[in-house]
């Protein structure tokens, strides 16, 4: 069974990003290369195809050319689509779709796409993150849905994990489960199990007050289990988190972001983040020790942020600006 | 006011029915714990189809409990003339509204107990609203009291009511000027009605205050300005050992007042949202909230006779004033119920602790009641059982004590955020749809 690949930047509180394994050319420049006049809060890129979700809309954009990136289809949902996350081969994106659940859009024809199925919630779904064969659905009103048949046409509720706070963020690695739960703080959930995932660790972030927190974001690339996340509160900032020991998870550093990170996501060794009108670009190969490497002004306030093999995506006031890195 | 209906049953009170053994005159009862003796003809078990007495549809939408008295079941409800969303369950973003552009009906309806005919209907304000509320929240949520003669109704931001519970007669109203309320969600604070007063807190983004009225004209008898921004707790009078209070509950500070509106103690130290009613017990005053997102979410058990500034210090569980505390054990929703010697708290989620009441001792902690179920009526007790309702329309039967079980479950299969009134052998239970009597 295929896995999922992805993702994504909702517009909410947390930062969740992965660093994972996946190697990758460590550049340290930004050029940007194109712009694209599509309004984002969660982005996700995959397979030479950009998805943008906004409001209760998600556009469908071709990137063979990121330099003349084209918009090729819309599909126009009932409720918001808060966060998604993009099928490796670009075939499909699972939309988290509030109260009307996980939507899996198939975009095999990307100038209609097409809802072809759809795993209820018991609550709203705010965000979505992807791992092997499954799904993980946050849901305001429980923790977060374990939702089988990620790569296949078919969704089926397998599990759920009752949390404590709302799901701000959630991203997934090997059979870990990270939520940035308001406001216990970053959970650990051991999804080996799919029906009975359990929390293995937590780190409270404080008491870290309502509506301070900025917008979360994450990549989740289905792969082994990260050894370190990072993860963005408001009052804490940006901080990088050593997950080595599931059951110990402990910040390493705080990452020096110029302002509030609204986007943010890593791709091996670096870590991008839309801060204020700044796209910042760390090294955080040594996670005791995360260094900016590059920057580039965005032109206006950034929010959700994407990155693939070539290029970063970030969402700047009605249009998605593409930098080669 | 419009009178709109006025059925025949009015006259015909069944006399078996006494104000006194018959009232559930406010929210949760007389004594607003929502515990009531034990009676082996209350109703344990029911469905849509079985021991339903009788079911009433109600137009428009109110989270107003049912209140009783003279053998009718009076419930407040808002009415639009256009089409209105429906709430959905569990807590979600997006769910400001803005303010309605349809012409809306404040009204009043009493349900005669015995079958469920309406006896009389009232209109108490027409016209488009002036201010909005939370998706979940509705223009009828106040829940009414009533001294068995006369029935006070709030409208939040709309006005306060005197009706004769006989016929539905206006004797007196007060207009409550519009007041922004924070991000729009509207009001939900319930009167208090308590020696010929009725007690009122107004706590709003432009201005707070608690007030004291005449039930018997309306008149103002005091009020005293609060710094407090919106808050959606209904105060409690709290008649203890050494005194009788005006408990009010906000954000910034729990607040006690003299039955002349001077300031007795304060208490700081509660979550973001307040919305849990204080109950009393064990001549303790339980407080709590707990907003989901915050991390405090505190349970206070207040000891009488304090004066000043109460609150814990840093590090402190307790002081001379607070028997105990919790961090992280008050729900957002549901009121606490006392019931015996325990505390329980039912979570939204679908989570029950209990502690001990006197020491705040847990007994046990987080319990499931259930998954995917959301819970804002506030939970009631009778026969060593709890009932717990879902705001799907199941009513969860638990067993009370220190061990946690699931006995029950009772699916109306309606929307809920009411909670029951309890009167004689009997529960009435509102939903978004209907008011049911439960009997067996």
């Amino acid at each position: 069974m295929p896995a999922v690949a992805l993702k994504r930047a909702p517009p909410i509180t947390f930062v969740l990003a992965l660093i994972t394994a996946a190697g990758s050319a460590q550049s340290s420049s930004l050029e940007r290369v194109g712009v694209v006049p599509v309004e984002a809060a969660a982005l996700g890129v995959s397979a030479d195809r950009l998805v943008a979700a906004q409001g209760s809309s998600v556009q469908v954009v071709d990137l063979a050319d990121p330099t003349t990136p084209r918009l090729l289809g819309r599909h126009d949902f009932e409720e918001p689509a808060f966060d998604l996350v993009i099928a490796p081969d670009g075939g499909a994106a699972y939309v988290a779709n509030s109260h009307d659940g996980l939507r899996r859009l198939d975009l095999s024809d990307p100038s209609a796409p097409a809802v072809t199925a759809t795993s209820p919630t018991r609550g709203q779904a705010v965000g979505v993150a992807a791992a092997g064969p499954h799904l993980f659905v946050g849901d305001n009103s429980l923790g977060f849905d374990i939702v089988g048949g990620a790569g296949t046409g078919e969704l089926a509720r397998v599990g759920e994990y009752l949390g404590d706070g709302f799901p701000r963020g959630i991203a997934a690695g090997g059979s870990l489960v990270f939520v940035a739960d308001q406001p216990m703080g970053l959970v650990v959930v051991d999804v080996s199990d799919a029906a009975a995932p359990e929390a293995v660790g937590v780190l409270s972030l404080g008491r870290d007050p309502v509506g301070r927190v900025v917008a979360p974001d994450g990549r989740s690339l289905g792969g082994a289990a990260p050894a370190v996340v990072a993860i963005v509160s408001g009052r804490a900032g940006m901080q990088l988190v050593d997950v080595s020991d599931p059951a110990a998870p402990r910040v390493t550093a705080p990452v020096p972001v110029g302002g509030s990170a609204a986007g943010a996501a890593i791709w091996g060794e670096r870590l991008y983040v839309a801060s204020g009108e700044t796209l910042e670009v760390f090294d955080v190969g040594d996670p005791e020790a995360p260094a900016r490497v590059a920057s580039a002004a965005l032109g206006g306030r950034g929010g959700a942020l994407a990155v693939d093999e070539d290029h970063v995506f970030v969402a700047v006031e009605g249009n998605i600006v593409i930098y080669r890195r | 006011m419009l009178v709109l209906f006025m059925s025949g049953l009015a006259l015909c009170t069944p006399a078996f029915v006494t104000a006194q053994e018959a009232e559930w005159n406010r929210f949760r009862g007389p004594d607003g714990t929502g515990v009531v003796a034990d009676n082996p003809n209350l109703p344990e078990r029911w469905s849509r189809t079985e021991n339903v007495a009788w079911r009433t549809e109600v137009p428009g939408l109110g989270w107003s409990s049912p209140v009783v008295a003279g053998g009718a079941v009076f419930v407040t409800t808002v009415v639009s003339d256009g089409d209105v969303e429906a709430p959905e369950s569990g807590w979600y973003r997006n769910g400001e509204r803005d303010t309605p552009q349809d012409v809306h009906h404040w009204r009043v309806l009493a349900l005669d107990l015995e079958t469920g005919a309406a006896r009389w209907e009232v209109e108490l304000h027409t016209g488009v609203p002036r201010s909005s509320h939370h998706l979940k929240n509705t223009f009828a949520s106040e829940t009414p009291v009533t001294d068995g003669e006369r029935l006070y109704v709030l409208f939040g931001n709309v006005g306060l009511y005197a009706l004769d519970v006989d016929d539905g007669a206006l004797l007196w109203s007060r207009e409550l000027e519009p007041a922004r309320t924070r991000n729009g969600w509207g009001t939900a604070a319930s009167p208090v009605l308590h020696a010929g007063r009725i007690y009122l807190v107004v706590d709003t983004d432009d201005q707070s205050y608690v007030t004291a009225l005449s039930a018997e004209t309306g008149a103002e008898v005091w009020r005293t300005d609060r710094d407090e921004g919106t808050n959606w707790a209904t105060p409690f009078v709290w008649e203890n050992s050494d005194r009788t209070e005006l408990v009010t509950v906000g954000t910034d500070r729990i607040r006690s007042y003299d039955l002349e509106g001077n300031p007795l103690w304060e208490l700081a130290g509660m979550s973001s949202i307040v919305i849990p009613t204080p109950v009393a017990a064990h001549g303790l005053l339980y407080l709590e909230s707990g907003y989901i997102g915050d991390f405090f979410r505190p349970v206070y058990a207040i000891r009488p006779g304090a004066s000043g500034d109460i609150s814990l210090a840093e590090g402190e569980t307790s002081n001379a004033f607070v028997a105990w505390s919790l961090e992280q054990g008050g729900s957002y929703h549901p009121s606490p119920l006392i019931y015996g010697d325990y505390y329980y708290t039912l979570l939204d989620r679908g989570l029950m602790t209990c502690h001990d009441a006197r020491t705040g001792a847990e007994v046990y902690g987080r319990q499931r009641v259930d998954v995917g179920q959301a819970f804002t009526a506030s939970p009631w007790a009778y026969n060593g059982r709890i009932f717990a309702l879902s705001e799907q329309g199941t009513t969860y039967v638990i067993e009370a004590g220190p061990e946690f079980r699931v006995l029950a479950e009772n699916p109306l299969d309606e929307f809920t955020m009411a909670t029951p009134a309890i009167l004689d052998d009997s529960l009435i239970v509102r939903t978004a749809e209907a008011v049911y009597r439960i009997a067996e």
